[in-house]
């Protein structure tokens, strides 16, 4: 006889009551862990949902990058270099300078250290006369772009391909007017040349304009060797100040030149894209705030659902360990009468509540076990019950909740006098 | 009886217990004076209601009294704690109750050995046997207290209070739900604990219960206890 046996034997006589308790325990700990499995969920979607669109920001940014690159070769963007005793006014007057500089010019460029500059395009320009058609063109003779030599492999992707020679490429009055398609081949300036690009309208000079290869504007311009500008792209144009530098650059390379800055609508657009990334995560950010609101607002619900729940369970277990102590009364009583302590006898009745409480968890841990993968999936799962803080709250916390709500009625059942207890019953 | 056990002189003086009801307050103990020494058998006899039971409550330090000392020699068990209070009764009282007491969820053996869960010994198991085998409850070992007589019950409250071999043992009404045999029986049993060096108080209406007694105490009707010893 010990004991323990007294209280087997006390909780198999009372089952009902037991019961009653164990399921009290078992709906508390369960909606605590539904409570904790529906945050988890919910935070995991945001987390998701965030990755998915930072990822669409980034791709949507790199692809507008690429975009304002390649278009950037239209827009006469950056440095123009001319030769030194070039008259300004010529050039704004009539968009291109008549004075001329050799073409190796841009080698000396490409083959020094310059970092400033990514794309270098000598060119030829001058306002002809297509004789065949009595038009004017403006003819660009261009040689593609020189690769910058110490780059090598790093260097930056050529923005415009090269014309090769034999070919011509036709700004849009030009091919428009004379229903010329790409493939045809054309007589100017008395050359045969085949059409191999047309361009659409865009409203500028270019729909004029005649690309062929450099040589060949050359030589149908009688000027060998020579060009009459460099156009140096610069495309990290994030800051203005770098323009300075650049000049300072290319002045120390080609002292017989001078620099002229163009407008910077890719610094515009540059400003665009910077603009299009800010307004993407401001939406990433006031989403990832929203969502956090409406996390918290759940979790606030979810505290006070767990809260209510668990205050219920409570009470419910210290309404029944209070009519049990009552019902026990007797028992208490007569234990007392033989000389049970009162230690032995809050013993007695809280070991009752302990069982409550462990068997509970015990059956709730169970049953979301099982179901919590079902419900929310394994990560959920793994979240919920690998963090450690969770599990001994729901190791303990319950066991504790059923022992402090047994405790004031077991030290009023065993500090009266044996007697008095017999008696009240 | 225990070795353990000093030998008692129980002594009360000036024992004074009163009840409050909604009616008033019933004064049930005045005063009463009382002396018992070790194989004393004592009956207390008086008309209901008159306070026999209180009086073995009281004695038996399951009742704190409203006044008045009590000292088993040199121990006084309303100044000890009730956790100490408890270990006492424990150790030296036997204490039969006038309506049983049996924890209702263990059976015939399992309420007699209860005492022994505060104070466990090896032998408790062989000194149930020999208590079912003299009150005659063998057969009833694994009955519950609902599938007993009160007769049956009353002797496993007996056993129960024996179970330690306490130095003292209180009876309120032991044979009242008796037959002559089994009266006969429990009254034998209490004459020879006593003669055994024990002390037996037993409350009773009982006349033939009465005479077996040594000593006697007679509740008056104006309150007071007339004391005779043969
Ligand atoms: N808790 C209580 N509150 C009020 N009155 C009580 C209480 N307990 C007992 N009494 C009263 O005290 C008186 C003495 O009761 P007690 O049980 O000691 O009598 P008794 O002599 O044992 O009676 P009986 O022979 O019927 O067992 C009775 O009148 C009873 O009604
Ligand atoms: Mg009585």
């Amino acid at each position: 006889m010990n004991l323990f046996r007294i209280i087997r034997r006390e909780i198999s006589h009372s089952r009902g009551t037991f019961l009653m308790g164990v399921s009290a325990v078992i709906i508390s700990v369960l909606s605590y862990i539904i409570s904790l499995s529906i945050l988890t969920s919910s935070k995991s979607s945001f987390l998701n949902g965030m990755q998915i669109m930072q990822a669409d920001l980034k791709k949507e940014i790199s692809g507008l990058e690429d975009a304002i690159r390649k278009s950037m070769k239209g827009l006469g963007f950056n440095i123009h270099i001319y030769p030194e005793k070039q008259d300004l006014s010529v050039i704004y007057e009539q968009g291109y300078g008549e004075q001329t500089m050799p073409e190796n010019y841009v080698e000396k460029l490409a083959n020094s250290n310059i970092v400033t500059v990514n794309h270098l395009l000598p060119r030829l320009t001058e306002m002809v006369k297509w004789k065949e058609k009595d038009q004017s063109v403006l003819l660009i003779g261009v040689r593609g772009e020189v690769p910058i030599a110490f780059r090598g492999e790093n260097r930056k992707k050529a923005l415009i391909d090269p014309v090769k020679v034999g070919d011509i490429v036709l700004g849009y009055e030009l091919h428009k007017k004379y229903g010329i398609k790409p493939g045809e081949t054309i007589k100017f300036m008395g050359k045969e040349l085949n059409v191999t690009a047309t361009h659409s309208g865009r409203g500028t000079v270019d729909d004029i304009t005649a690309w062929m290869a450099l040589s060949t504007v050359q030589e149908l311009l009688g000027k060998p060797d020579l060009i009459n500008g460099i156009l140096a792209l610069e495309c990290n144009c994030e800051s203005l100040d770098r323009l300075g530098d650049i000049k300072k650059e290319i002045g120390q390379i080609l002292p017989n030149t001078r620099i002229i800055e163009k407008e910077s609508k890719a610094l515009a657009r540059a400003e665009a894209r910077n603009k299009v990334k800010r307004t993407g995560q401001t939406q990433i950010q006031n989403f990832a705030l929203s969502q956090k609101q409406l996390i918290v607002n759940q979790s606030i619900t979810t505290t006070l659902f767990v809260l209510i729940v668990s205050a219920l369970s409570i009470g419910w277990i210290a309404y029944l360990t209070f009519s049990n102590v009552a019902a026990r009364s007797v028992e208490i009583g007569i234990l007392g009468a033989m000389g049970f302590g009162g230690t032995k006898l809050v013993l007695l009745i809280i070991s009752r509540a302990t069982l409550m409480g462990i068997t509970g968890t015990l059956c709730a841990l169970v049953i979301s076990l099982i179901a919590v993968p079902l419900a929310w999936g394994r990560e959920v799962f793994v979240a919920v019950f690998l963090d450690m803080s969770n599990v001994f709250i729901l190791m303990c916390v319950p066991t504790l909740l059923a022992c402090s709500a047994a405790w004031i009625p077991a030290i009023k059942g065993s500090s009266k006098d044996p007697a008095e207890v017999l008696r009240n019953e | 009886m225990s070795d353990n056990n000093s030998e008692f002189t129980l002594r009360a003086q000036g024992i004074t217990k009163t009840y409050s009801a909604k009616s008033g307050a019933i004064n049930v103990l005045e005063d009463i004076d009382l002396e018992l020494s070790k194989g004393d058998f004592v009956t207390i006899s008086g008309p209901s209601g008159c306070g026999k039971s209180t009086l073995l409550m009281v004695l038996g330090t399951l009742q704190e009294p409203d006044s008045g000392t009590l000292k088993y020699g040199d121990i006084t068990p309303y100044g000890l704690s009730p956790s100490g209070r408890a270990e006492f009764r424990s150790k030296n009282i036997g204490f039969v109750f006038q309506d049983f007491n049996l924890v209702p969820y263990l059976d015939v053996r399992e309420n007699i050995m209860c005492p022994g869960i505060v104070n466990p010994s090896a032998d408790l198991e062989p000194r149930s046997s020999e208590l079912l085998e003299m009150l005659g409850l063998t057969d009833r070992s694994n009955h519950y207290p609902d599938q007993l007589s009160s007769g049956e019950k009353q002797r496993a409250a007996l056993a129960r209070a024996l179970l330690l071999r306490p130095s003292i043992i209180f009876a309120d009404e032991p044979t009242g739900n008796l037959d002559q045999s089994n009266g006969r029986v429990v009254l034998d049993c209490l004459a020879n604990y006593a003669e055994d060096g024990a002390t037996v108080i037993m409350a009773t209406h009982d006349s033939a219960a009465l005479s077996s007694g040594n000593k006697h105490v007679q509740f008056n009707e104006g309150k007071g206890i007339t004391v005779k010893s043969e």
